[in-house]
């Protein structure tokens, strides 16, 4: 049976599908993930849309623009925006990303990396603290696909994520083919990794295509789930058991049918 | 090296500002891809984000600039001007600024007038049923605000012509202006008005804080309000104060 937090099998909502939400509401898909950062200061005519489809699907919001790593002052502004939707939605939970995306100021708009260390866990423990008490409910942070790894860490990644688990009660969001890619460019055991995460902090899996550039792993989303991550699911599964599962596909955007195939293939597990 | 210091610099040697301290980083082990490549990784990635954000604001100035001439203004744009908002959507707005004056330029203001218009916060429209009940002596002395998601225009060229042509996929072709614009967002959709040009001097007038009396400075003016006032309610020119 599944657990109350279990949302079932759900699909990232883009633009291309928005038709079909609204008109056909799909009963494949148990629940809907939205990018936070693209409707937070969207107008009025975009939170009506999520308010409707509210009434069919539980809606996680999952953004990108938090930066919980940088030194920066967390964004007030941004902060409650997003209580303000996560309100009005009752979303199920807030996720980003356990990164930086810019300092000083300035923004790359991408996941980057930060050192794991002693300093970098004092420094995001009071800031995940103030984003959690901001958002009155937990915070769930993403492993993202790295590139590089900084030198120096003195826990390796899962464990950076544990400790933050354990002193701030953050939840999560296991991405299984983020932890292949990043296995896969740094030399990692995925297997390990998984071992690593504590069962009781994981809220969600991610699923998700990447490209093979030969030496590396790139993170694209933009293809079907890749053999070895759909393995690395079934290990996840068999340790720490099964969770909401979504099927992240951001670019090169199929027809539904496709995105439906790839929801049958998590079930079928 | 501190935390911060250590976030500069991935930051730095990400956005292409400066070389990274290579000891920073883990060699790779036991794998080929070396320390420069992994950096460049992520800056390329940051320049084409950045590139792909401003290209898809601007489809009508790049097919009429070509692609190799609006590309260099892009990279130019790029590389000038670094991202200072968590929000991707508003960073191609300065893009005009880039562009020499002429039709490209208007052309430019045109698009990027769009997409601030979309993205800007929302106002309640005045309608005709908040009218009822109000003299037209209070009404003439009424403040009239543009609404919060509206930017009025004034081109040279006629870059609205060319962007009707451009979606409709017919051959564009940028005409002789001049042409007066409001670009409003009502009803959850951004909107492109043809004014005429007293009424373009009118709305001007109001959104300088005149009131009706003031703005409608000349008989002709007078003489078409009552067409150009159903037009202003009916598509949501004014802010519901
Ligand atoms: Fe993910």
């Amino acid at each position: 049976m599944m657990s109350s937090s279990h949302l079932g099998y759900g699909l990232g909502l883009r633009r291309p599908h928005y038709g079909h939400f609204l008109n056909e509401r799909p009963r494949s898909v148990d629940w809907l993930e939205i990018i936070s950062d693209n409707y937070i200061r969207a107008h009025a005519g975009y939170h009506d849309m999520l308010c409707d489809l509210r009434t069919d699907y539980p809606i996680v919001m999952h953004g990108v623009g938090l930066s919980i790593g940088t030194t920066d002052a967390l964004d007030g502004d941004y902060l409650s925006a997003l209580k303000g939707l996560a309100d009005k939605l009752e979303a199920a939970w807030v996720s980003d990303h356990l990164c930086f995306t810019g300092i000083n100021g300035q923004n790359s708009h991408d996941l980057l990396p930060i050192p794991y260390t002693e300093e970098a866990l004092k420094h995001l423990i009071p800031r995940i603290h103030q984003v959690q008490a901001v958002l009155g409910r937990e915070l769930v942070l993403e492993n993202a696909s790295t590139y590089v790894e900084f030198d120096g860490a003195s826990l390796s990644e899962a464990e950076f994520f544990a400790e933050l688990h354990a002193r701030t009660g953050c939840g999560i969001l296991l991405d299984i083919n983020n932890v292949h890619v990043s296995s896969f460019n740094h030399g990692w055991d995925a297997r390990a990794y998984i071992d690593a995460v504590p069962s009781a902090a994981i809220k969600q899996y991610h699923l998700a295509g990447h490209t093979d550039h030969g030496d590396y792993l790139f993170d694209t989303h933009n293809a079907p789930v890749a053999d070895p991550v759909w393995a690395l699911y079934d290990y996840a599964r068999s340790v720490h058991g099964d969770r909401a599962t979504l099927i992240e596909w951001d670019a090169d955007i199929p027809a539904f049918e496709v995105l439906e195939a790839e929801l049958d293939k998590v079930r079928a597990r | 090296m501190n935390y911060r210091r250590q976030l500069e610099q991935l930051y730095e040697a990400v956005t292409g500002r400066a070389a990274a301290d290579m000891h920073l980083f883990k060699a790779a082990r036991g794998n080929v891809l070396t320390l420069p490549r992994r950096l460049n990784i992520y800056a390329d990635g940051y320049g084409e984000r950045l590139r792909a954000a401003v290209a898809a604001d601007y489809p009508a100035l790049a097919a009429f600039m070509g692609a190799g001439a609006f590309n260099a203004v892009v990279d130019v744009y790029v590389a000038a001007t670094p991202s200072r908002h968590w929000d991707l959507n508003l960073y191609p707005i300065g893009l005009p600024d880039l562009v020499s004056p002429g039709p490209a330029k208007d052309l430019a203001t045109l698009e990027a007038a769009i997409v601030a218009v979309f993205w800007a916060a929302d106002s309640a429209p005045l309608t005709p049923t908040d009218l009822t009940g109000i003299d037209e002596a209070a009404f003439a002395q009424m403040p009239l605000d543009l609404r919060t998601a509206s930017r009025l225009l004034r081109f040279e060229a006629a870059p609205n012509a060319y962007l009707t042509a451009h979606r409709s996929g017919a051959a564009a072709m940028m005409g002789v202006g001049p042409e007066h614009l409001l670009i409003v967002r009502h009803d959850h959709e951004v909107h492109r008005h043809a004014l005429e040009p007293l009424e373009y001097d009118v709305l001007t007038r109001l959104s300088q804080g005149q009131n009706l009396t003031e703005a409608i400075a000349t008989e002709a003016a007078a003489e078409h309000l009552p067409h150009w006032l159903g037009r202003w309610l009916t598509d949501g020119f004014f802010n519901q104060s």
